[in-house]
């Protein structure tokens, strides 16, 4: 299949595009960088261009056909969604409205679409099911919901099918290929607590112990970010095979507190981890956790790495592997032929001393031919070939 | 005292680098710091009493590693970063007089593998993300030694000149992979090649041209006729002809109007990835002089729109650059 992956060069985009490109999809990441990394989709082709801008987005569709769209491009602070509700709607609505506009142009009409278990709000009931009632409480959760929406009057109006995914929160990655989570600014508790051991954050904060929950602390479901992209990879099957629109829950089935989630990263990563209790966040229900048997069943979806110190580990090993992130230095050599750094050519030679500021000096000598004439110019004959 | 300040409107940085108000003003040619030291002599840049091809580090440099820390705070819109990098100056001979195209061909090949060992070395530099090597020449384009010699400036980031003709390179190859058959570079070559109203010379590995778009009016490319990304992917008989081609352009600028012919003269080459693609490496001539006496000034059109008025059909310039151009001579 030939696919378009917005957001591709972001967390969870970066581990969709590198399973589809494993099984043999084409895929073209089409991503701002606003929070991505170039670095992540090393090697795939990378389409940089803004969703908000129409002309941008049909260059993204050009050289076609596409037979897909994954979309991951969003604006996903919950906090500063709240602060800057703009922002959120021009990303996650308008941005999506061009999106669907070039698809419709260029007759793509399946879409799979991430979304967020933040569309349902503080529901009362646990575990959530598709059917639950969607009254999102902060912008975030209103507009990828109004994005929902416009796929669901799209699909009836022009035939766009599609699959939405909505899930908590996801953690993981994948090392083997280099890929992780570097969001800047990290607002997910593994990625802080990963920090925190290793001395970059001085303590972990757990906002409210006096929760209804067995140990006081919120309780959230977490997904692997490898059996995340799995479900993106089966839901775009399904549509491939014709299947119908749907909206599906992803979860790990039970949750895990806070408190166990940091004691997972202590046993996982050995190191001291500062910890302190903070008051509760405004907005912060007890239980957070999703129903996904719908998936399991009309998907074949079932976690396949369910454990938290699993999730921890994998992204463990990438943070040790990656101190900065996706911002260590790039590995040297634009062409294989630039690599190196010494390879002088036949004849030429290179001495370099150093001035008494400091700057250097390079002398180059070579064999000089004494020219028969004082000076030459070109050879070329002129005109065109 | 130099930083990078972003510039949050254009999405580009602007180098500070207030160090160089005081640079050297034309000195005198008895006193020019590129020349060899005279034995007991004023010294120059260059110590030694002769030479054949020297590189230095710029005594001012916009881009120096280590590079000094920002003296401003950044502010909510621009971020502020240290300016590193490196700069360099090529002299091109000891001969205060002359040119590149009066270098004997021999050493202008020579200087063709100076420029590929630099930016080889260059771009070996972890924070280095962009090597351009240029040469301003003439004082219609600012340059305040006349002493034959060119720059290099080598880029924490890739600029956005550089940066912007990848990105167009990317989208035309689209999905297919970087290579001959799907180069935006090639594939314009194959269109001036076959028109050939604008071609003003071709070797076995270069073919110089005034684009069907150029923005000035003498503007040639050279470009390379195999689909190589930079200097250090040609061969050593493909550096020679890149050397006489140079040298032919040159030549055939001074021909043109019997003065030495004011130019920017810049090359095109890979960046260091994650880059949007390679690219195609050409060399670009941008001179400002529209008639002998006439310059081209960027004014309100081209600085403050960004749009190039050319008031010459780039089929008639070429036409003057092929009747000045000198064959085997
Ligand atoms: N990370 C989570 O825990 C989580 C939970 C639920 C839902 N989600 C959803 O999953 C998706 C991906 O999340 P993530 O954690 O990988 O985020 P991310 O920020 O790492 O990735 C989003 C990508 O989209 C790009 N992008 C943003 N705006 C764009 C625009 N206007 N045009 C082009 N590209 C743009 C960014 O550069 C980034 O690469 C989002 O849609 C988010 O709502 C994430
Ligand atoms: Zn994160
Ligand atoms: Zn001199
Ligand atoms: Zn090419």
């Amino acid at each position: 299949m030939r696919v378009l992956v917005t957001g591709g060069a972001g967390y969870i985009g970066s581990h969709v595009v590198a399973l589809l490109h494993e099984r043999g999809d084409t895929v073209r990441v089409v991503d701002n960088l606003s929070k991505g990394h170039a670095a992540a989709v090393r090697g795939l082709e990378l389409v940089r261009a803004d969703l908000r801008r129409p002309g941008e987005v049909e260059r993204a569709f050009q050289q076609g056909p596409w037979d897909a769209v994954i979309h991951l491009a969003a604006a996903s602070l919950v906090g500063e969604s709240v602060e800057q509700p703009a922002l959120y709607y021009e990303n996650n609505v308008v941005a999506g409205y061009y999106l669907l506009e070039a698809m419709r142009r260029h007759r793509v009409n399946v879409l799979v679409f991430s979304s967020t278990a933040a569309v349902y709000g503080e529901t009362g009931r646990v575990p959530i099911v598709e059917d639950e009632a969607t009254v999102p409480n902060n912008p975030y959760g209103a507009t990828k919901l109004a994005f929902e929406e416009m796929l669901r009057w799209y699909g009836e109006a022009y035939g766009l099918r599609y699959v939405s995914l909505r899930y908590c929160n996801v953690a993981g990655a994948s090392p083997e290929r280099g890929l992780g989570e570097d969001h800047r600014p990290e607002t997910h508790l593994v990625p802080i607590l990963l920090d925190v051991a290793l001395g970059k954050r001085p303590r972990f904060v757990i906002y409210g112990d006096d929760y209804p929950t067995p140990d006081g602390t919120c309780i959230r479901d977490y997904i692997h970010v490898l059996d995340l992209a799995d479900a993106h990879l089966l839901a775009l099957d399904h549509l491939a095979r014709g299947g119908p629109s749907r909206v599906y829950n992803l979860g790990n089935g039970s949750g895990f507190s806070v408190r166990e989630v940091y004691e997972a990263a202590v046993r996982v990563t050995g190191r001291r981890i500062p910890v302190e209790v903070g008051p509760r966040r405004p907005g912060d229900p007890p239980v957070l956790v999703a129903d996904s048997e719908r998936a399991r069943r009309e998907l074949g979806w079932k976690p396949r790495r369910p454990s938290v110190e699993g999730m921890i580990e994998s992204a463990w090993r990438w943070r040790l592997d990656h101190p900065d992130g996706f911002r260590d230095p790039d590995p040297v050599s634009p062409s294989p032929a630039a690599g190196g750094g010494d390879e002088l050519p036949p004849g030429l030679n290179r001495v370099q001393e150093a001035k008494p500021d400091g700057r250097y000096l390079i002398y180059y000598r070579f064999p000089s031919k004494k020219p028969d004439r004082p000076s030459t110019f070109g050879n070329d004959p002129a005109g065109a070939g | 005292m130099s930083e990078l300040r972003w510039h949050p409107l254009l999405e580009q940085w602007v180098i500070t680098a207030t160090h160089r108000q005081d640079r050297t003003y034309k000195p005198p040619a008895d006193h020019c710091p590129l020349c060899p030291t005279r034995p007991g002599g004023e010294p120059t840049e260059i110590p030694a009493s002769s030479y054949q091809i020297a590189v230095f580090e710029n005594r001012f440099p916009s881009f120096r590693t280590p590079a000094p820390e920002p003296a401003v705070d950044p502010t909510p819109l621009s971020p502020v970063e240290p300016a590193r990098g490196r700069c360099e100056v090529v002299c091109y001979t000891p001969d205060h007089e002359g040119s590149l195209a009066t270098l004997d061909e021999e050493h202008a090949f020579r200087l063709v593998q100076v420029w590929t060992d630099r930016y080889r070395t260059l771009m070996a530099e972890p924070e280095v993300r962009y090597v351009l090597i240029f040469e301003n020449r003439g004082e219609a384009v600012g340059v305040t030694l006349h002493h034959p010699h060119g720059q290099i400036y080598a880029f924490p980031y890739v600029p956005p000149v550089a940066q912007r003709e990848l990105e167009a390179q990317a989208r035309f190859h689209g999905g297919r992979g970087e290579g001959p058959e799907t180069c935006l570079l090639c594939r314009q070559l194959e269109i001036e090649r076959r028109d050939g109203r604008r071609v003003v010379a071709e070797n076995e590995a270069f073919v110089a041209v005034v684009p069907f778009y150029a923005r000035y009016p003498y503007e040639v490319h050279v470009i390379a006729r195999r689909h190589v990304s930079a200097l250090t992917e040609i061969s050593i008989s493909e550096q020679r002809a890149l050397a006489r081609m140079l040298q032919g352009v040159v030549a055939a600028y001074d021909r043109l109007y019997g003065f030495p012919f004011p130019y920017v003269m810049v090359m095109h080459q890979a960046p260091k990835p994650p880059a949007p693609a390679l690219g195609h490496f050409h060399v670009e001539f941008l001179p400002p002089h529209r008639t002998r006496e006439k310059l081209k000034y960027l004014a309100g059109c081209e600085q403050g729109a960004g749009s190039f008025i050319n008031d010459t059909l780039p089929e008639e310039k070429a036409a003057e650059l092929r009747a000045v151009w000198t064959g085997n001579d």
